[in-house]
């Protein structure tokens, strides 16, 4: 039997990350001339996924007797650290920076609560087929930035400093008992083996970048 | 007590699946999916497979072993991919790849060995095999050809990890597969994205595919030269949100 309790704090937290990156999407498509035409089909497949999310993981909430938290009000400029940044039209880069962090955020914390539902099948089966798609979503949003679609070490690359929480600790590559980075030393090593393996972030972590952005 | 079928379709004929799961239930059917050997040109009879260790028997995946033979499934997997990448990288110089397309293939052969030597490592000598991929004929100088060959793997692979995740026991284990899985969702994008380009082909779905263990297997037989056999396979498979394991 599931333990029912750690079960819905662990989907409450995924609620808040899903609800990030939604309204991050739905807000960059409340002016149509902010989004590159170029790009429109991307980010409204991204918007509309990030809905569904929000939509299934409210869905799991209830059907364990949780009431969904409600939404945040957040503010994209994670409290000034982002200056002046209101999706305005001249500040669409800023705005896939902030996609690419609310991505690789995504892939590291669907991972980091898929333990906490090993015994809910019915749910970890949704969190699975939810996360791999985060990391869909993840290397489209670096692709459109001209970036890797993976994450090299823990390096945020260009991003502003306020985001290295959602990188701090991607550089591990000892799982278990193996050094993958040995393993496959034949390849490039560690830093080989921190871009094929993306790693987990704690709840408390998770929460603390959440919060970043919560006005 | 056994069982052999010889097409992928009588897993899904109601008949035969109450059979086999009924004969799981009693304790060990060995189900050895179709082998295609037939479809497969200078491959064909060629059974290389060395087998579950000590088996004498053309590649067996035990679920009695609980997790081992969830990496064991995941195993067979990593060195397709990774066996496919490196024959794309050594066709490089008489391929329409860009070097831009280079770039990103590169790395993804690079990722998938990664993936083969760590899954190999934690299983230990006890647990590791190799198999033999098999392409039927693709023209690995062909731009289009191989990234829609690459997109099927990508998009199996994920469907494959999703699915058989749920016969993990340990979080260990569990957290092992996630680490690759979400990377695996990378390439799967990037290739998507290099047949179509800036559409939302990255990502098909707001949920990805869960394949049972049959399912993938089915899909994988036709690109390797072993049989795929399940021994004490779970009878129960808990669908994902597409609901079309």
């Amino acid at each position: 039997m599931a333990d029912t309790r750690d079960a819905i704090d662990a989907l409450q937290l995924l609620l808040q990350v899903a609800h990030l990156q939604s309204e991050l999407y739905s807000r960059a498509l409340v002016d149509p001339a902010f989004v590159p035409a170029s790009d429109a089909a991307v980010i409204g497949t991204l918007s509309q996924q990030e809905v569904a999310h929000v939509s299934s993981l409210s869905a799991l909430i209830t059907e364990r007797g949780g009431v969904p938290a409600a939404r945040p009000t957040f503010d994209f400029t994670a409290k000034g650290a982002i200056p002046g940044f209101a999706f305005a039209v001249d500040q669409y880069a800023t705005f896939t920076m902030l996609a690419q962090a609310a991505e690789d955020l995504g892939v590291r914390a669907y991972k980091g609560q898929l333990a906490e539902l090993l015994t809910d099948l019915p749910a970890l089966v949704t969190l699975l087929a939810i996360h791999s798609v985060e990391g869909r979503h993840a290397a489209e949003v670096r692709r459109l930035r001209g970036k890797k679609s993976w994450i090299t070490g823990d390096s945020r690359d260009d991003l502003p400093p306020v985001l290295q929480p959602v990188y701090d600790g991607e550089a591990n590559v000892v799982v278990g008992a193996i050094d993958a980075g040995a393993a496959a030393s034949q390849v490039g090593g560690a830093t080989t083996a921190s871009e094929a393996l993306d790693e987990p972030l704690d709840a408390v972590r998770v929460g603390a970048i959440v919060a970043l952005f919560v006005a | 007590m056994r069982i052999e079928i010889s097409d992928a379709a009588q897993l899904h004929a109601p008949p035969t699946r109450r059979d086999f799961l009924r004969l799981v239930g009693a304790g060990g059917a060995l189900l050895f999916l179709p082998g295609l050997l037939s479809a497969c040109g200078s491959d064909a009879g060629a059974v290389t497979g060395t087998g579950a260790p000590g088996s004498g028997e053309p590649l067996v995946i035990d679920f009695s072993r609980g997790d081992v033979a969830v990496l064991q499934f995941a195993l067979v997997l990593e060195q397709l991919e990774a066996d496919f990448y490196s024959r794309i990288v050594a066709a490089f110089a008489s391929s329409g790849f860009s070097i831009a397309d280079q770039a990103v293939l590169s790395d993804i052969a690079n990722h998938e060995v990664v993936h083969r030597e760590l899954l190999s490592a934690t299983l230990g000598a006890d647990g590791s095999f190799a198999v033999s991929p098999t392409y039927g004929g693709l023209d690995f100088t062909k731009r289009a050809d191989v990234l829609a060959r690459a997109k099927a793997i990508e998009d199996l692979g994920v469907a494959t990890y999703d699915g058989v995740a749920q016969y993990l026991q340990g979080a260990d284990s569990l957290a092992l597969l996630a680490r690759i899985v979400s990377v695996e969702g990378r390439h799967a994008a990037v290739i998507r994205d290099l047949l179509d380009p800036l559409t939302g082909a990255f990502a098909p779905g707001a949920t990805d595919d869960l394949f049972s263990p049959p399912t993938a297997a089915t899909a994988l037989q036709g690109q390797i030269v072993d049989r795929i056999g399940f021994l004490a396979l779970p009878a129960g498979f808990v669908d994902g949100p597409n609901a079309n394991g």
